[in-house]
């Protein structure tokens, strides 16, 4: 267990004190800034300003259905969802809240009616550019709901558009139904439901009612998904940093020294755990920067508040990089190169991945069912199956402790047999091993 | 002190097509420089890596004392391997000190010994510098002390004085040297035969998987050796009755007597005869001739 230390204690030190760690790890996050920001920011100015409408639109009613008295209230509905959106927006990023609102009044910002009196009036309008487009209402239009749209040919096919459409809308809904309903029953045909005023219960086990947690739900998802994505992220970096010092250490023949003193399960188990940290590290550090900039950390804090999930995510993270990463590293040490040896250590990654990603849905809907019961016990699927098992809240206990107990047995038979192989990979420089020899030194494992 | 053995028990590993060792056995005592001999091919490495528990025997077995030997007994050896190598961009005191704890030394043991044996090997001030600054032959040293440090009772050193110079040399093999005296097996893998004669006392010879000498060195040369003297005389030997044939070999002649003869009965004749001797040496075979003529005797029993 102690050489297992020693190794796991240099293999940290060293790759967290290589060149292409450091610049990985702390330059990610600055190029990751400016991608972003050049990505992300630009369209949505881009957007912001395609959106605003700045001239009137002209209307011309020949159906004579129109009440432009009426386009007040449309007006009203819009600033109380402004309002909303605005404090959306304040809540997810307080940051860019500024720029945020700014966009969103652009976006959000009154669509004004001027009515003329006829085509050719409006057209006028539309030629010496006062009014950015009309809409015609025609004479036949109760009877087929048409209407005709004049614009200049060269106007942007941008969101502006659409919102002018949409206001046009809301104007003939509420200008047909002014009088005869009631004003008040106006605003609810609508919107019948308002998720703002809307409330969900839960009926819990002990009969008692209780209201729906958004933010447990939330969590449910969250904490399993952080998770999956962590255990890929490690076994993707370390499996590389793994392989390549592998690799080094074949080349430079320290590999026979280093054999002569520690057995190769040992030594395969204290690199995994080392590089597992230096992973680790990198990912926090990641995230902590990540957080600063964006706060996007907001979705782990509300993780948290599902311990006990969270706790069981973690064991199957824990186990499942050490099985996966031992069975990686284990036949990767068999490929006499670097692209043979990446593409071993690939096969692993689907081989967990793909079975729940392709039946994710069924696992949802019957966690306790035969397929999400055998892919969560099955230790090459069990990580991330057994993490969106446990999200669904109701897998029991004994379930849970045998789907641990079969993947705790699992990572003891993947490592001792990919030391076994470790070494024999190791030993062989250049040449593949064959098949005889490979189940040979299987067998001799234990 | 008391003698510790290691004995190699019919050890046999074979691979796809080769059989890499055949049925080989032998001793080695503590207090003797042991050589294992042998051409390119000949098993030796194979040996030492089951020695090493790095290869399983396919059936035969190695015996510390009469116990078999696991895993566990890798911290009592140290091992030097042909093919040498290092961290090369990690300073010198850090990869001695893993290679230390690897063999179960805490760190402040280990450290120390680092810096006591990197003064051993006349390096006392390279600790905090890079392996890869340092020269090949320096390299190698500092790999010698990783080998060394932590005082192992089996030392197995595969070419363990090739790449140095000759004032390095005297140092490595009074190094061995002392281990030996100070009661571990020391076992070096070697074609140098310069070497092999001035340290080893007792040798193996392997090739193609075979044993095909083992013992004190001096009795293989008894039982192997032909009776030769190196002289400078004038006249023509080559008629003499115990004269086998006569090599000029530098200045001299080599005067290889028939076998049954000693070098006293040419001696004596020369007195007789009263031819003037300017130089009588009696030649030891060199181990290398042992050697070539051994594998060659083999071989062609092989192929007959």
């Amino acid at each position: 267990m102690n050489r297992i230390g020693v190794v796991a204690g240099r293999e940290f030190l060293s790759t967290v004190k290589r060149k292409s760690y450091l610049i990985v790890t702390f330059g990610m996050p600055f190029f990751a800034a400016i991608y972003f920001g050049a990505v992300g920011l630009l369209p949505a100015l881009f957007m912001a300003q395609s959106g605003a409408i700045k001239k009137d639109i002209g209307l011309v009613d020949l159906a004579g259905v129109v009440r432009l008295d009426q386009a007040e209230s449309v007006q009203d509905s819009g600033a109380a969802a402004l309002k909303e959106a605005q404090e959306l927006a304040g809540r997810l990023a307080p940051r860019a809240s500024g720029a945020a609102k700014a966009f969103l009044e652009e976006t959000t910002a009154r669509v004004n009616f001027r009515p003329f009196p006829s085509r050719e009036k409006a057209l006028d309008a539309l030629r010496s550019g006062d009014i950015e487009r009309f809409y015609l209402v025609p004479a036949d239009y109760v009877k087929l709901g048409g209407v005709e749209n004049y614009q200049p040919a060269d106007a942007p096919l941008n969101i502006g558009r659409a919102r002018a459409r949409e206001a046009l809308e809301s104007l003939l809904g509420r200008s047909l139904l002014a009088g005869k309903v009631p004003d008040g029953m106006i605003e609810r045909i609508e919107q019948p439901i308002v998720q703002a005023a809307s409330e969900s219960f839960v009926l819990r086990e002990d009969g008692s009612i209780g209201p729906f947690d958004r933010t447990s739900r939330i969590a449910k998802l969250a904490i399993p998904g952080v998770f999956g994505i962590l255990l890929l992220m490690s076994l993707m970096t370390s499996a590389g940093y793994l392989l390549q010092g592998v690799s080094e250490e074949k080349e430079n023949r320290v590999i026979e020294v280093i054999l002569s003193s520690v057995r190769p399960d040992q030594l395969l188990f204290g690199k995994l755990l080392g590089l597992g940290a230096a992973g680790l590290l990198q990912l926090a550090v990641w995230l902590s920067v990540a957080t600063m900039a964006t706060s996007l950390l907001a979705a782990a804090a509300l993780a948290l508040l599902d311990f006990k999930l969270f706790a069981g995510c973690l064991v199957f993270f824990v186990l499942g990089y050490l099985m996966i990463g031992s069975l990686m590293t284990g036949t990767g040490a068999l490929g006499s190169n670097a692209r043979e040896t990446q593409q071993f250590a690939a096969i692993w990654s689907l081989m967990t991945v793909l079975p729940p990603a392709l039946t994710w849905i069924v696992i949802f809907d019957q966690p306790n069912g035969w397929i999400a019961r055998g892919l969560g016990w099955f230790p090459l699927t069990s990580p991330i199956t057994m993490m969106l098992r446990l999200g669904t809240g109701q897998v029991a206990l004994w379930d849970f402790l045998v789907a641990v107990i079969l993947l705790a047995g699992g990572v003891y038979l993947a490592i001792r047999v990919s030391g076994a192989l470790f070494r024999l990979g190791l030993l062989m420089y250049g040449k593949r091993p064959t098949l005889r020899e490979i189940l040979r030194q299987v067998r001799h494992a234990w | 002190m008391s003698v510790m053995t290691l004995s190699f028990s019919h050890l046999r590993k074979s691979y796809a097509t080769t059989v890499a060792v055949d049925d080989v056995t032998f001793d080695v005592r503590s207090g003797e420089v042991f050589g294992l001999l042998g051409p390119n091919g000949a098993g030796k490495t194979t040996l030492i890596r089951m020695l090493m528990s790095i290869l399983l025997p396919d059936t035969g077995e190695i015996l510390i004392d009469g116990k078999p030997i696991g895993p566990a007994d890798s911290d009592r050896i140290g091992y030097l391997p042909e093919e040498r190598g290092l961290y090369r961009k990690e300073k010198v005191q850090d990869v001695l000190i893993y290679f230390g704890m690897l063999k179960g030394l805490d760190r402040k043991t280990a450290r120390g010994r680092a810096h006591a044996w990197l003064e051993k090997v006349g390096l006392p001030d390279v600790a905090s510098r890079r392996i890869d600054e340092l020269s090949k032959g320096n390299q190698q040293k500092v790999q010698i002390a990783g080998t060394l440090l932590h005082e192992p009772a089996i030392l197995v050193m595969d070419e363990p004085l090739s790449g140095l110079d000759p004032l390095n040399t005297v140092l490595i093999k009074d190094l061995l040297r002392e281990r030996s005296q100070a009661g571990s097996i020391v076992i070096l893998s070697t074609h140098q035969m310069p070497m092999v004669e001035t340290m080893c006392d007792r040798v193996a010879m392997m090739n193609r998987g075979r044993l095909v000498l083992y013992g004190n060195l001096e009795e293989i040369r008894r039982q192997h050796g032909e009776a030769a003297v190196l002289v400078d005389v004038d006249g023509d030997l080559a008629g003499f009755p115990m004269v086998d044939r006569v090599e000029k070999q530098g200045g001299l002649s080599r005067v290889v007597l028939k076998p049954g003869s000693a070098p006293r009965e040419l001696m004596d004749l020369l007195v007789q005869r009263r031819i003037a001797v300017e130089h009588f040496e009696v030649a030891r075979t060199p181990v290398e001739e042992i050697f070539v003529r051994t594998v060659r005797a083999a071989e062609s029993r092989g192929e007959a």
